[in-house]
């Protein structure tokens, strides 16, 4: 498909059906070559299947989206493989959203539309940009309250005023959860 | 570029010719992007009902448009590239949530897995594991945020050294209630126990 067809499709869709038509056919497209050279991988002849690992491995997002969509069929003793890789890869977009996010951690800038639509309950003052991108933070690690006592829940953080969330953040960056995340790969 | 054509590109390269191979996975990468930051660029700098529906369009992607919306990101400023950031994290947590849903599945599956040579090391033996143990350890290292990289090989042997009904305690208690018991590795290195 390519950049006109793209756009002229998209801009032909009138439902919802015919967005998610779209979406399965950039699905499909996207993943044709790297899924095809996934399957090699994993079932082809040796030195052909060697050649493919060393393409997949490069393909990133589009080496887990076919592995992910490989998975229920590759060989039995290749589910792990797949997973470690997929697994690198999560943790590789991991790191560069949170260095992203880190910045916006300082962005008092009010936001206009809400990209965590449920982030704040009815009533909740405004969202910041620096309050959304710490709720998206706490989505994607799944902070335990529990055993970083000092941080409170999202639903509670929403209902906070502004100087209580800045505080809530302050703490948030010098929590172990954190420092972990963005020191990672740094041995002591 | 197809499944076919790809199949037949490698086939031309000779083994060892890695640049070849190299630019190939590039080459795919390029090709295979294209739609979805055509679709990215419409959401950037379309009109707004070409941002709605592209936006419908890359939500239903998910892992496919984590890189997209980080590039595109790269190019703006202001609430667009925050947005962009947003909706990068966004795509994250849902092939995160994918992920997850394999990995719990594995964890019921006592399989063993081949053992894979370590690098470097080579006169230490690798530990035998099951797909369940495998499961396991990458979703703590996923998961388990308060864990860093450096500290993930020391957990695994020491999970992999624990007798096999002690592994599958561990794993059913994780299971059970989406807690991590806390190992002497992680407890020495002043990492508390609990859920992620």
């Amino acid at each position: 498909m390519s950049e006109q067809d793209v756009v002229s499709r998209l801009r032909s869709c009138a439902s919802p059906d015919a967005l998610r038509s779209l979406a399965d056919e950039v699905s499909a497209e996207s993943l044709n070559a790297p899924r095809a050279l996934a399957g090699l991988w994993s079932g082809g002849e040796r030195v052909e299947a060697r050649k493919a690992g060393s393409v997949v491995t490069e393909l990133e997002e589009l080496a887990m989206g076919a592995m992910l969509a490989e998975f229920d069929s590759c060989p039995g003793d290749w589910r792990i493989r797949y997973m470690n890789m997929i697994v690198e890869t999560q943790l590789g977009f991991r790191d560069r959203i949170m260095a992203e996010l880190d910045g916006l951690l300082s962005d008092k800038t009010a936001v206009s539309t809400l990209a965590l639509s449920d982030a704040a309950p009815p009533g909740s003052p405004p969202l910041r940009v620096c309050d959304e991108a710490y709720l998206l933070i706490h989505r994607m690690v799944k902070v335990d309250e529990s055993t970083e006592p000092g941080l409170r829940t999202a639903t509670a953080f929403a209902a906070l005023a502004e100087p209580d969330r800045d505080k809530e953040i302050q703490k948030w960056r010098k929590s172990r959860p954190w420092r972990a995340l963005r020191e990672e790969h740094e041995e002591p | 570029m197809t499944g076919d054509e790809a199949r037949r590109r490698l086939s031309e390269i000779q083994t060892g010719e890695y640049r070849k191979l190299a630019a190939l996975a590039r080459q795919i990468r390029d090709e295979s992007r294209k739609p979805v930051s055509t679709l990215a660029g419409a959401w950037a700098s379309g009109t707004a009902s070409d941002q709605r529906k592209a936006e419908t369009v890359l939500t239903a992607l998910g892992e496919l448009t984590v890189e997209s919306w980080l590039s595109t990101g790269r190019s703006m400023t202001g609430q667009r590239k925050t947005r962009c950031v947003m909706q990068a994290g966004l795509a994250y947590l849902s092939a995160a949530e994918h992920v997850f849903q394999k990995l719990n599945r594995l964890m019921e599956s006592k399989a063993p897995v081949p053992g894979v040579p370590l690098a470097g090391r080579t006169e230490e033996k690798e530990l035998s594991s099951r797909e369940c143990d495998e499961a396991y350890l990458l979703a703590r290292r996923l998961l388990k945020a308060d864990e860093p990289e450096w500290i993930h090989p020391v957990i695994r042997k020491e999970f992999l050294l624990m007798p096999v009904a002690k592994r599958d305690t561990e794993i059913a208690n994780y299971r059970k209630t989406g807690r991590w018991t806390p190992l002497a590795t992680t407890e020495a290195a002043g990492v508390p126990e609990g859920e992620p």
